[in-house]
């Protein structure tokens, strides 16, 4: 107990509040990451320590700035825009040229209009600019038209042009609603997708899924959702979650191109799911989906987290091969439970209150250990906590370090050995490299020593 | 067929050979008169991997391939293919015409070498590599027991000798045991997975 007067007589606890208010980037990332491993053990940031006015303030400027900045794409993007420029500069050209050359007949019609014995330059112009609409848009009251030989020419140059340039662009018009309507109208701003998340996959628990992750307040609050279900069904069923800004992209999330409309490479987490739009009452969903698109996924980015539900045990061995990141299955927990209930009564009850995620006083969290605290034993650090914050520390979770067979191999041994392994491996679909993962350690005995960068998985 | 060769081995070509440089004049004339000069033509196999021999081949002129076997997978199954490893070139003097194939690995270049030399040691000694003639070659054939003979006249011929195929040895077995500890990572990886 004295290490423990000692460790909490030097921590100055204003300072660390502020210590975990910058970390909060570290820490979001960090909690979206595990709720993959949610089977497992349900971890989450206690974000209630962090969230504050500045947080929604800043919500609403990126909101802000969102709206600007797709307003702006819209027009710097759009081939519609491109050719409407063009056809404008003909039209101005033409009218220039007919005041010009029919300066009689315009100045004559602009003045009898206006009921005057002489028209001014800006009404000659407008008369001219006027006749050269009515001909471009092929409407033709006929009320002005050049009399000249000259003039005539110059409205057979334009009318020739007017062909082209009307047919692309009504070609473009076209093409722009149809773009728009396959891409259900939804086209994301590639400067503001980062760092988002990407559900693949529409089911019933996508709304509890989200509300589980907007009740976490995550740093990055854009969520895209992609599946085939119809887009007023999406909406109706997930309607409004605060703090999370949801889009629908209406398509087969199996596909390459439709993951890229989301902008997946630059996801931090992609979560699949069984996909259940589209059936009918008893029909279960496709799996081979599921493995399909976290194929894909991982095609795309290799480094992308992919976690993927599983329904059936048997799917499970291929998204492990299909290199998900992680494998929700959670069948398995539950003869475990059921067992329990007639041997440790209290156990699965424990459980389900665990996950359940309604209750605010007593959750699972994850949060970063003091810097002061790293090299202590976990008695030190347990007390800390319990002391401090009356949390019961549970465990700790650490980044396990990746593992890479080339680099390990580097140059040792026959360049022909180092060369037959990649080869062979590589043919066999085996990847080459192991990535990093979180690893946790769970109850440790009192003289396990807590290292700089572990996480503390607390109850509150 | 390799053929006997009309060529004249003397004991400049043979204190050429990297094996025997710490050898006096005197002493590579000696040996020169123990090997039996002989010819190859290109794509002839000078040392079938796997086989047991008596004799070193001692390259004077031209180019060889040495290669490996080994298992891989195709798209029909297991098969053995043969993989180049290394190329080995005289410099002194050079090949007499270029290479059947163009060289895929990297080509050593020595005034001239000798293949298949653990045979010194141990009439049993499998062939670790196979050897292929990428130009004509001129060769010569020293048995071990011409070269055992030569060692009990004169001892000091065999520690020179010995030592650089101790030396071969040496790095053999350190790039087994590196290739082996690579195999194992490899084989634990992929039950890994």
């Amino acid at each position: 107990m004295e290490d423990v007067s000692e460790a909490t007589k030097n921590i100055n606890y204003t300072a660390l509040a502020a210590e975990f208010r910058a970390r909060q980037d570290k820490l979001s990332k960090a909690a979206v990451d595990l709720i993959g491993a949610r089977a497992e053990t349900i971890l989450k940031v206690d974000q209630r320590v962090l969230a504050d006015e500045e947080d929604s303030r800043s919500r609403d400027e990126h909101r802000q700035k969102k709206g600007l900045r797709s307003f702006l794409a819209l027009f710097k993007g759009n081939e519609l825009v491109r050719y409407a420029r063009w056809a404008l500069i003909v039209l101005i050209l033409s009218a220039l040229l007919q005041t010009v050359v029919e300066w009689d007949t315009f100045s004559e019609s602009a003045a009898e209009q206006a009921g005057i014995e002489e028209a001014t330059r800006i009404e000659t112009f407008f008369q001219a600019f006027w006749w050269a609409v009515v001909t471009f848009t092929t409407v033709g009251y006929g009320d002005v038209s050049p009399t000249t030989a000259v003039g005539k020419t110059i409205a057979i140059i334009m009318m020739l042009f007017n062909l082209g340039i009307v047919t692309v662009l009504s070609g473009t018009i076209a093409s722009v609603l149809v773009a728009r309507r396959l891409q259900g109208g939804i086209q994301l701003d590639p400067n503001l997708y980062q760092q988002h998340l990407v559900i693949c996959g529409w089911n019933d628990t996508i709304r509890e899924i989200l509300d589980a992750i907007a009740k976490d307040k995550p740093d990055n609050p854009l969520v895209v959702l992609v599946n085939e279900a119809d887009d007023d069904l999406v909406k109706r069923a997930i309607g409004e979650i605060a703090g999370l800004e949801i889009t629908h992209i209406s398509g087969d999330f199996t596909e390459e191109a439709v993951l890229r409309e989301a902008f997946i490479e630059k996801a931090r987490l992609c979560l699949v799911l069984p996909d259940e739009s589209g059936l009918g009452p008893g029909e279960t969903p496709d799996e081979q989906r599921t493995i399909l698109a976290t194929l894909t996924a991982k095609g795309i980015a290799d480094e992308l987290n992919v976690v993927a539900h599983a329904i059936s045990h048997t799917t499970v061995p291929h998204l492990k091969r299909a290199n998900a990141n992680d494998v929700v299955f959670v069948e398995p927990h539950a003869p475990f439970l059921l067992a329990n209930h007639a041997t440790k009564p209290g156990v699965p009850e424990l459980i389900r209150h665990l996950l359940e995620t309604s209750d605010d006083d007593h959750r699972l969290a994850v949060v970063e250990i003091p810097e002061e605290l790293a090299g202590n034993n976990h008695e030190v650090v347990f007390s800390w906590f319990r002391m401090s914050r009356h949390w019961a520390l549970l465990g700790y979770a650490f980044n396990q370090a990746g593992f890479d067979l080339e680099k390990q191999m580097a140059d040792s041994g026959s360049p022909l050995i180092r060369a037959m392994i990649t080869e062979q491996l590589e043919e066999a679909g085996v990847k080459l490299s192991m990535d990093e993962k979180i690893a946790i350690s769970v109850n440790p005995p009192d003289d396990f020593v807590v290292q700089a960068g572990y996480l503390a998985i607390i109850l509150t | 067929m390799a053929a006997k060769s009309g060529a004249e081995i003397n004991g400049a070509a043979i204190s050429r050979i990297n094996l025997f440089q710490g050898l006096s004049m005197d002493q590579c004339d000696r040996i020169s008169r123990v090997v039996q000069p002989i010819d190859y033509a290109p794509e002839q196999m000078l040392l079938e991997e796997g086989d047991t021999g008596d004799t070193m081949v001692l390259i004077f002129q031209g180019q060889v391939e040495v290669t490996k076997r080994v298992i891989i997978r195709t798209a029909a199954g297991l098969s053995v293919s043969r993989k180049p490893i290394i190329r080995l070139e005289t410099t002194d003097p050079p090949p007499v015409e270029p290479p059947v194939y163009a060289a895929t690995v990297h080509v050593v270049k020595l005034p001239a070498f000798g293949v298949g030399e653990f045979s010194l040691v141990s009439d049993t000694a499998i062939r670790t590599a196979g050897v292929i003639a990428m130009t004509p070659i001129t060769a010569g054939i020293i048995k071990i027991t011409a070269f055992e003979a030569l060692a009990v006249e004169d001892p000091t011929i065999a520690a020179p000798v010995f030592r650089e195929v101790a030396r071969s040895a040496v790095q053999n077995i350190a790039i087994a045991t590196q290739d082996i500890s690579n195999l194992t990572q490899a084989f634990f990886f992929a039950l890994a997975k």
